[in-house]
């Protein structure tokens, strides 16, 4: 992997105001990622199915701490559910973007309806920009451009008097967790 | 045309010297700026000098992906196409985005007078709303208003305790619009941009309520402006860029939300989409010649630039959503000629606007144009307190010494 590609992406996730932990492996990135949750102290987490969080045995490892990840199911969502744990599909260097497409099991809501969102990323998933990453996407799904967002930053909104107001309808925090795979 | 009053014009003032820094600021760290812009400006005149055939390609390909099309010619036809199909869905309370289109076809007004439950999601848009105010910029509808405005608005309408911090304000707001947000069951979406090739809508924003929308509601209905088309994937990242560098001075939006096709059971995202393509005059505008004033995009730089706007503020546009610079170019071809037609005379001749463009859209020949058509037509000078009250407007030099001065900087200290 890229040092160089690593370390523009964090550069860029930092100025955004994300903060980001970098792992050297999904083990350690299983680890990182129990102290941040216990740290939240939440007990119920808004997250992706657990095999799309490229962490194995991630559910076990969180039970052992009594915290549970909850699948999003529409309209069922707990408003006391504040924290989101999803993968990305691809992550860009250039901007400390992250892209989610919609799939099944990966569902949008834990990066947007929460008000702290947690993204697993690994490291082979990082490309300089976006024109690289959707030339590698074209290269295995031809003509499927697919349903996708591309997050960069946490949620704001200026609406008065211009004065910047972290977490509108999308998370106000945003935690990186990148780790090579 | 009236002079706003010295709050507002502070405010206006202030908005447009506070964007103004944040966009050259952004633009300035784009070492290939000009470039971008360049490219930017073929990607629009590729699509506006052969719409019909764009459109067709776009219609094609959004049907190939199991989204129902309709086409509509004007506002009316419009509205009506979006009151029945949610009607036929069976939607019972309807989320909109923030777009100006949706304010240009006056679906708000539609909507109400069909009674159909319909709230815009957007902040700005729900607040301008609430206090009865006219959207003043693309971007930040209410910027121009004080926090103890909004504050009194919502005292007044929610009885909510009284403060002037805007993030509390924003977080009453936000609590009563994200449980709207939950239990929505569809929601009309202005398009950004649309990808002729394989037909791919583009939402922006920064604080998410596109993607929030797109990823909570069954039933989902496109509008877009058919002028706001794009070739392919690589024109699209152009404009976007473009537009996140001039509306927000970011690289990039907080938010992108690209959306193909309806989306199976199990999978977030609407379960129907539909697609209504809206002319609305733009082909005869592209007739007409004046074409270039479609290559715009909505960032609003024009408008933080303008001397004329900042005195005048949103409301002095004849009520529509195409303010300053854009909208005296646009309002003469879109509005009646009693509204419309005056218009083309909001300007001072400053050329900050066309300086600021990111689309080079030459404002000085459009505007002369349009007098030119109207002294033609033996349409012009005959409003005489029109002139009077302009030339009145012209005179008082105190209000331009800050554009002269900004105008006449160095290139250095701008940066």
């Amino acid at each position: 992997m890229n040092e160089t590609l690593v370390n523009v992406f964090l550069h860029h996730l930092e100025a955004l105001g994300a903060t980001w932990e970098l792992a050297d492996n999904p083990i350690a990135a299983r680890l990182t990622l129990l102290h941040y949750l216990n740290a939240l102290n939440r007990k119920d987490i808004l997250a992706w199915e657990p095999e799309a969080l490229s962490l194995p045995g991630l559910p076990e490892a969180l039970a052992d701490i009594g915290l549970t990840l909850t699948p999003t199911h529409r309209r069922n969502l707990n408003p006391e559910l504040l924290v989101g744990v999803t993968s990305a599909d691809a992550g860009l260097a250039d901007t400390g973007s992250l892209v989610l497409h919609l799939a099944q099991g990966q569902s949008w809501l834990p990066a947007l309806v929460t008000l702290h969102h947690v993204a697993l990323l690994p490291a082979s998933r990082l490309f300089p920009d976006m024109t690289t990453w959707r030339r590698a996407w074209m290269a295995t799904r031809p003509g499927d451009l697919a349903s996708s967002i591309i997050i960069t930053g946490p949620s704001s909104a200026d609406d008065i008097e211009l004065h910047p107001h972290r977490g509108m309808f999308g998370p106000g925090r945003q935690h990186v967790i990148l780790f090579y795979d | 045309m009236t002079v706003a009053d010295s709050q507002t014009r502070f405010m206006f003032h202030r908005m447009g010297s506070l964007t103004t820094a944040a966009r050259e600021k952004a633009w300035a760290r784009v070492p290939e700026a000009d470039a971008l812009k360049a490219r930017a400006v073929r990607a629009r005149d590729r699509v506006l000098t052969d719409l019909s055939a764009y459109l067709d390609r776009l219609e094609e390909a959004a049907r190939g992906n199991g989204v129902t099309v309709m086409r509509a010619a004007g506002a009316q036809e419009a509205n009506r196409q979006i009151i029945e199909t949610l009607r036929k869905l069976g939607a019972t309370e309807t989320l909109r985005n923030h777009h100006p289109l949706l304010d240009e076809i006056k679906l708000d007004d539609a909507a109400k007078a069909n009674a159909v439950r319909l709230t815009p999601l957007h902040l700005g848009d729900f607040l301008a709303q609430l206090t009865g105010e006219h959207s003043g910029h693309p971007i930040w509808p209410v910027g121009h208003l004080t926090v103890e405005a909004i504050s009194e608005a919502l005292q007044e309408k929610w009885r909510v305790p009284k403060t002037y911090d805007p993030d509390h304000l924003t977080s009453t707001v936000r609590m009563r619009l994200r449980r709207l947000l939950l239990r929505a069951d569809a929601a009309v979406l202005g398009v950004n941009f649309a990808v002729a090739d394989g037909g791919v809508f583009a939402l922006l924003d920064n604080d998410g309520h596109n993607a929030s929308l797109v990823s909570l509601v069954r039933h989902g209905i496109l509008i877009l402006s058919v002028d706001q088309i794009v070739a392919d994937m690589a024109d699209l990242e152009t404009l976007t860029r473009v537009f996140a560098l001039s509306a927000w001075g970011r690289s990039r939006p907080a938010y992108i939300t690209h959306l193909q096709k309806a989306t199976p059971q199990g999978v977030d995202g609407p379960r129907t989409l539909h697609l209504i393509l809206v002319d609305n005059r733009r082909s005869e505008i592209i007739d007409q010649g004046f074409g270039e004033a479609l290559r715009c995009i909505h960032c609003g730089a024009c408008h933080t630039t303008c001397p004329v706007y900042q005195q005048i503020g949103g409301a002095g546009y004849a009520h529509s959503p195409y303010t300053g610079p854009i909208g005296t170019v646009l309002n003469p071809l879109l509005l009646t000629p009693e509204l419309g037609e005056p218009q083309a005379y909001l300007c001072d001749g400053a050329g900050l606007c066309a300086a600021t463009c990111p689309l080079n859209i030459d404002f000085s020949r459009l505007h002369l144009e349009h007098r030119q058509r109207l002294v033609n037509a033996g349409r012009a000078g005959d409003d005489r307190r029109f002139f009077a009250l302009w030339r009145r407007f012209l005179g008082m030099k105190r209000l331009f010494i800050p554009y002269w001065r900004r105008a006449t900087r160095p290139p250095d200290e701008v940066r």
